[in-house]
């Protein structure tokens, strides 16, 4: 947090007679403790955030203010339908994640061994990584039919892409010395790549997870809102379209807030895992 | 000033103020993204003499088609601009109604009574028909609702709409739980439900007219009519904002007039209707077929709203809405209080 | 050197017969669709116990000879064979300590990086972590045991590959030069050490190195190379000079010196360092 206030401060300092009141802001703001400032700017947000829901005109309202969303947000997990549609959007995403982790892993062992399937993936990464995930669900609803396996394979196909594109891009990278360190040590084949290829591509392995996690994330919600299942099988996208329908503005607020929520969870259940481990080693930076 | 020129252009203050945009993009959301355009009061204060009118695909809006195509409320307004704009949903047409883009909407009952226990202030100007929507099958195996096993999906429009409140009420009737078949229902648009239909992709799709009728050429079957639940019922209405209204009764007027004459041409002259709305439909729908619809027994078009009442008390009982009026004139301004609605 | 073999007098290999024979050894290879050659026609012998140094002007590719010996690449020419043994795939029995200081596992505290070679190599954990302690107190590096590689200076990294291979009791340590990449103090520093070290562990060494200085402080004998496609130019005895302050190791010194200029080149890093 303090070297993002020197950032702020760096960039407001055009003249250098400025830079001592500049001094004093940094001292009055950036000596608050982090949790402080914070909580500060929580404040803010929530106090602008019912500014913009007391100003709403409409009716009814189409924003409703955070202690109505905070209500429905404690009903909607109470009576199980949030609960139940997360674990939906859940185990859809976990099964695509689990299936985009497959393919991603027969892809870059290909990738690996041929040339051919270097370039294979290469030019598939190439197309595919930049489509949103959401642009074939068309398609998938063609070929798949209303199904949960259509939403699976939409998601599936945007989680694979950043996942073997950041795989390959880690095994590559992978230090030629410490591969002949391994070789001298007699490893080979599987065991070479269990014990020293996967380790030290491993900071592009959690980023490539993370980049598919956050992709899926983002195309599983699109995917439940434009086609959900309906009644008690639909996800936490069609939760929210589904609270738009019939018009209950604060459990849609609960949803996106859940959203949010759970983002921020995975985010830092990464950040958690990145901590114990690549950066514990000193292979990758604090971000 | 400094402060707040500070607080911009920090990290801390510049993340704020995305996450505050994020937030009222995602607040105005729903809105937005049916019409397309801006913030509700913004577009409300700037929509200024525009009158738009949204409603849906299909012959139940045949009166609104018949206007459009022969221009009769431009004509009656002394040429104010009208605007008729097709959206997928009846959720769509209400969130465009409050967010201020949509003046005068049309749409099954369903997302109307949703509207008003919402606290939607809004009342019928005019019913489109009454019609018996159908659910149509194309597997032989789909004989009746007892058939349906947990992979055999049921398209409709939305779970608000007046096609899932039949088929709530078909399952509650023949298989003692209105929500028996809520896991099959799925979310299409008629159009794509019919294609879905055809090629297999959907066991069943709850419909209307005119889909139900391509259906049944191409092979479908119907298993159930609204009719068979909820008796005589309107299926498309037009309604308007009381705020509206009481500002603008040279409009509400003018439209419910021509919704009049158009209903009484549908009737009258069914084969000059049924050009009309050929020519509306760039050619793509025959006149012969517009005319065979037109004159179906499942549909009479008429002003007179029916039902409203059966379906308020059902989705009162069943916890769709939680305040059902007390009596069918609750819901509708006075140019239909004289009429023997229910 | 309690070795008295010569050259050539041991066809076979036997008890103490040369422990590398490397062949009129030549190594091509192929770069932007070129072929270009690395090593023309080496040919020498190390015998055990013995600390050979492959001294060379840089690229003049006494590294590809050593990977080749390694057996990370087959020679396109000639014959290399450990303990009787060619057509070579690599191994722990020529263990190898690179000059990178990546060559350390990362995600190893010292203790497991020299541990982990060996229970590679089939010892049960238990008996590894007692040898891996062992080498790791050699080198000096016991209080840095637990940490991870990143938390190291160069120097001490260094020191893990050095504890590291000779855990592995190799045949022959090959090393590619090691101390490449230290500063001058350190460098000094870990030769010394690795000096006491190997005289401890009577392990057989093969060292590349550039610098004149290093090959007489490290080396029994010099196995002097010239420019690429190298060839043996020399092999100078150097095994009884060790003090740089000396006469002998002025005279052995100016002697390299003079093979390495041969190629017209001015010799780097051979006065000083």
């Amino acid at each position: 947090m303090a070297s993002t206030t020197d950032v702020g401060t760096t960039g407001g300092t055009t003249a250098s007679g400025r830079s001592a009141t500049q001094q004093v802001d940094r001292r009055t703001w950036g000596s608050l403790p982090g949790w402080l400032r914070r909580v500060i700017l929580l404040a803010v947000l929530l106090a602008l955030w019912q500014l913009a829901a007391t100003l709403n005109e409409t009716e009814p309202a189409s924003i409703v203010g955070p202690w109505p969303t905070a209500q429905a947000f404690v009903e909607g997990w109470a009576d199980g339908d949030l609960a139940s549609s997360t674990l939906t959007t859940m185990r859809l995403l976990g099964l695509s994640m689990l299936i985009g982790m497959a393919v991603a892993a027969v892809l870059t062992t290909f990738a690996q061994w041929t040339r051919l399937g270097q370039d294979v993936l290469t030019l598939l990464t190439s197309i595919l990584n930049p489509l949103p995930g959401i642009a074939v669900l068309p398609f998938a609803i063609l070929w798949f039919g209303l199904s949960e396996s259509a939403i699976v394979f939409v998601v599936a196909n945007a989680v694979v892409w950043p996942i073997a594109a950041n795989i390959s891009t880690g095994f590559r990278t992978v230090p030629p010395t410490l591969t002949m360190v391994g070789r001298n040590l007699g490893l080979r084949g599987v065991r070479l790549v269990r014990d020293v290829l996967i380790p030290a591509a491993l900071p592009s392995i959690i980023t490539g997870l993370k980049t598919g996690w956050a992709f899926g994330w983002r195309t599983i919600i699109a995917a439940e809102i434009v086609f959900g299942v309906s009644g008690a099988k639909g996800g936490l996208g069609f939760y929210i379209n589904d609270a738009r329908t019939f018009l209950n503005v604060d459990a849609g607020f609960a949803g996106i807030v859940s959203i949010a929520i759970i983002g921020i969870a995975l985010e830092s259940a990464f950040g958690l895992l990145e901590r114990r481990t690549v950066v514990r080693w000193g292979m990758k930076a604090l971000a | 000033m400094s402060l707040i020129s500070k607080f911009r252009r920090s990290p801390c203050g510049a993340l704020t103020l995305v996450l505050l945009a994020t937030l009222t993009a995602a607040c105005g959301g729903s809105d937005a993204e049916s019409t397309g355009e801006g913030s509700g009061t913004a577009a409300a204060a700037s929509s200024g003499d525009k009158i738009t009118i949204g409603y849906q695909p299909g012959i139940g809006y045949a009166q609104l088609l018949i206007m459009k195509q022969e221009g009769w409320l431009q004509e009656a307004l002394g040429g104010r601009q009208v605007e008729y704009r097709s959206l997928t949903s009846g959720a769509d047409i209400r969130d465009g109604m409050i967010s201020g883009d949509i003046q005068i909407g049309a749409g099954g009952i369903g997302p109307f009574l949703v509207g008003y226990d919402k606290g939607v202030k809004w009342k019928l100007l005019s019913a489109l028909e009454d019609s018996d929507i159908w659910l149509m099958a194309k597997d032989p195996r789909l004989t009746n609702l007892e058939a349906f096993g947990p992979g055999d999906k049921i398209a409709l429009p939305g779970p608000d709409s007046i096609q899932a409140v039949v088929v709530k009420r078909a399952a509650q009737e023949q298989l003692g739980d209105p929500a028996k078949l809520d896991a099959n229902m799925v979310k299409l648009a008629h159009p794509e439900a019919l294609q879905s239909l055809l090629s297999g992709q959907v066991a069943a799709h709850m419909t209307s007219p005119p889909f139900q009728f391509q259906e049944q050429d191409q092979g479908a079957r119907k298993l159930l009519g609204s009719a068979d639940v909820f008796g005589q019922h309107t299926f498309n209405s037009v309604f308007v904002r009381e705020e509206y209204q009481a500002e603008n009764k040279d409009v509400t007027d003018a439209v419910y007039a021509q919704v009049e004459r158009a209903t009484k041409l549908i009737n009258d002259d069914p084969k000059a209707a049924a050009a009309i709305l050929e020519k509306e439909s760039g050619g793509q729908l025959k006149a012969a077929d517009a005319e065979r619809y037109l004159t179906d027994p499942s549909t009479t078009y008429t002003t007179e709203p029916h039902g409203f009442m059966a379906f308020a008390t059902f989705m009162q009982d069943i916890g769709l809405i939680e305040n059902a009026p007390s009596t069918w004139q609750d819901l509708v301004f006075d140019n239909l209080k004289g009429l023997k609605g229910s | 050197m309690e070795t008295v073999s010569t050259p050539g007098a041991q066809a076979t290999s036997g008890g103490d017969g040369p422990l590398l024979r490397v062949e009129h050894v030549g190594i091509d290879y192929v770069t932007g669709g070129r072929r270009v050659t690395a090593v023309g026609d080496v040919s020498f012998e190390v015998r055990p116990r013995e600390k050979i140094i492959l001294l060379g002007p840089s690229g003049c590719g006494k590294s590809t000879l050593l990977k080749a010996i390694a057996g990370f690449l087959q020679p396109s020419a000639g014959r290399i064979s450990v303990a009787g043994r060619d057509r070579l795939r690599p191994g722990p029995d020529r263990a190898v300590v690179f000059q990178e200081f990546d060559q350390l596992f990362p995600w190893r505290t010292v203790a497991d990086n020299v541990a982990y070679p060996l229970r590679v190599t089939g010892r049960p954990r238990a008996e590894a972590a007692q040898v891996a302690a062992r080498f790791v107190e050699m080198t000096g590096l016991t209080p840095a045991a637990d940490r991870y590689p990143h938390q190291l200076s160069g120097g001490m990294k260094q020191r893990v590959a050095i504890a590291r291979a000779l855990a592995l009791d190799p045949t022959i340590l090959l090393m590619d030069e090691p101390f490449g990449s230290l500063d001058a103090q350190t460098r000094t520093r870990l030769q010394r050490e690795l000096n006491e070290i190997v005289a401890r562990t009577h392990v057989t060494l093969l060292f590349v190195t550039h610098s004149i200085q290093e090959a007489i402080l490290l080396g029994d004998r010099v196995v002097v190379l010239s420019h690429s496609p190298s060839s043996v130019r020399e092999i100078v005895d150097v095994s009884a000079i060790a003090d740089p302050d000396a006469e002998a190791f002025v005279h052995v010194r100016r002697k390299l010196r003079g093979l390495l200029a041969r190629d017209g080149e001015e010799v780097e890093g051979g006065v000083d360092d």
